[in-house]
């Protein structure tokens, strides 16, 4: 079983999430996610898609793991056998779309409906020995 | 006038059999990767047709519209296009992992979070190519004022609090 701490910003953070409900819904997962990792196997927490390798050089070390539209950020590995958050992205209810949403329709209405496709071209012949 | 034909008729030589072989290289690998993709867009367009029979089934209660590339979604009362993949992030939200536990003895946290992530993922189909979750990384990591936000918080590293429901 591996530990998992919050740092303070995001503890403040989890309180403002306090009278949705969230805040003990997430503090359980990532909970349940820490204690079901050990030093020999890994958990949700481990996993290749909490990767964040867009991100700029300093902060390419940080994961994040999605917990219902909320996004959490945190460091530390099973092998560690310790996970540290710091940050939430919260995702604000607004009664409507989700911020994505419309992220995404613009994403996806943008661009051309048609899939990529390349032109088989010949290849081009190497000039001859001169 | 110097005339340059004569030098590079004189220069140039029959094209030798190396040459040749490095050509039909160039050639085999550009029909390997027209196949490649001729196998992606029939794999898509199976995937699709899977989706639509399936929406057929269900009375055609999901939108696969052609403008957002064939993406699942719904229309709300307003008209707007909600994706199925944002409907599945408010389920996670709202559902208890432990009354599944109950009900499913023997899966674990990680595994429920697996299958709804999958389950997400596949409600991402779309025709366009485009990889939605990296797309919208893309623009997180392009947004100075979350990462200044981001940065604040990476190098807070006084812990407060370990979570416990032991």
């Amino acid at each position: 079983m591996c530990s998992i701490s919050v740092n303070s910003i995001t503890d403040e953070q989890l309180q403002m999430l306090e009278h949705s409900g969230d805040k003990n819904m997430i503090e359980k997962r990532l909970y349940e996610y820490a204690k079901e990792a050990n030093i020999q196997n890994p958990s949700t927490l481990d996993l290749p898609k909490c990767h964040m390798s867009r991100m700029p050089g300093d902060l390419k070390d940080i994961r994040k793991v999605r917990i219902g539209r909320h996004r959490v950020y945190f460091t530390g590995y099973h092998t560690k056998c310790s996970y540290n958050v710091f940050y939430i992205k919260k995702f604000k209810k607004s009664g409507q779309n989700d911020e994505d949403n419309h992220q995404f329709q613009k994403i996806l209405a943008a661009s051309n409906c048609e899939p990529p496709m390349r032109i088989i071209e010949t290849p081009k012949t190497r000039p001859r020995n001169r | 006038m110097t005339d340059y034909s004569k030098t590079i008729k004189s220069d140039a030589s029959e094209p030798s059999k190396w040459e040749a072989i490095d050509d039909f290289l160039s050639l085999l690998k550009l029909a390997t990767e027209a196949n490649g993709k001729n196998i992606q867009i029939q794999e898509k367009v199976i995937l699709a047709k899977y989706l639509y029979e399936a929406n057929s089934y269900i009375g055609n209660q999901i939108i696969l519209s052609k403008e957002y590339g064939f993406c699942p979604g719904l229309i709300d009362g307003a008209k707007n296009f909600i994706p199925l993949f944002s409907l599945i992030e408010v389920v996670d939200e709202l559902i208890d992992y432990d009354r599944i536990i109950q009900e499913l003895p023997g899966i674990s946290y990680s595994q429920i979070n697996g299958a709804i992530s999958f389950l997400r993922k596949v409600a991402q189909f779309n025709i366009k190519n485009i990889d939605i979750d990296d797309t919208l990384d893309d623009e997180l990591a392009a947004n100075d004022s979350f990462l200044s936000e981001l940065r604040k918080a990476f190098a807070d590293k006084e812990d407060t609090r370990v979570l416990n429901f032991g």
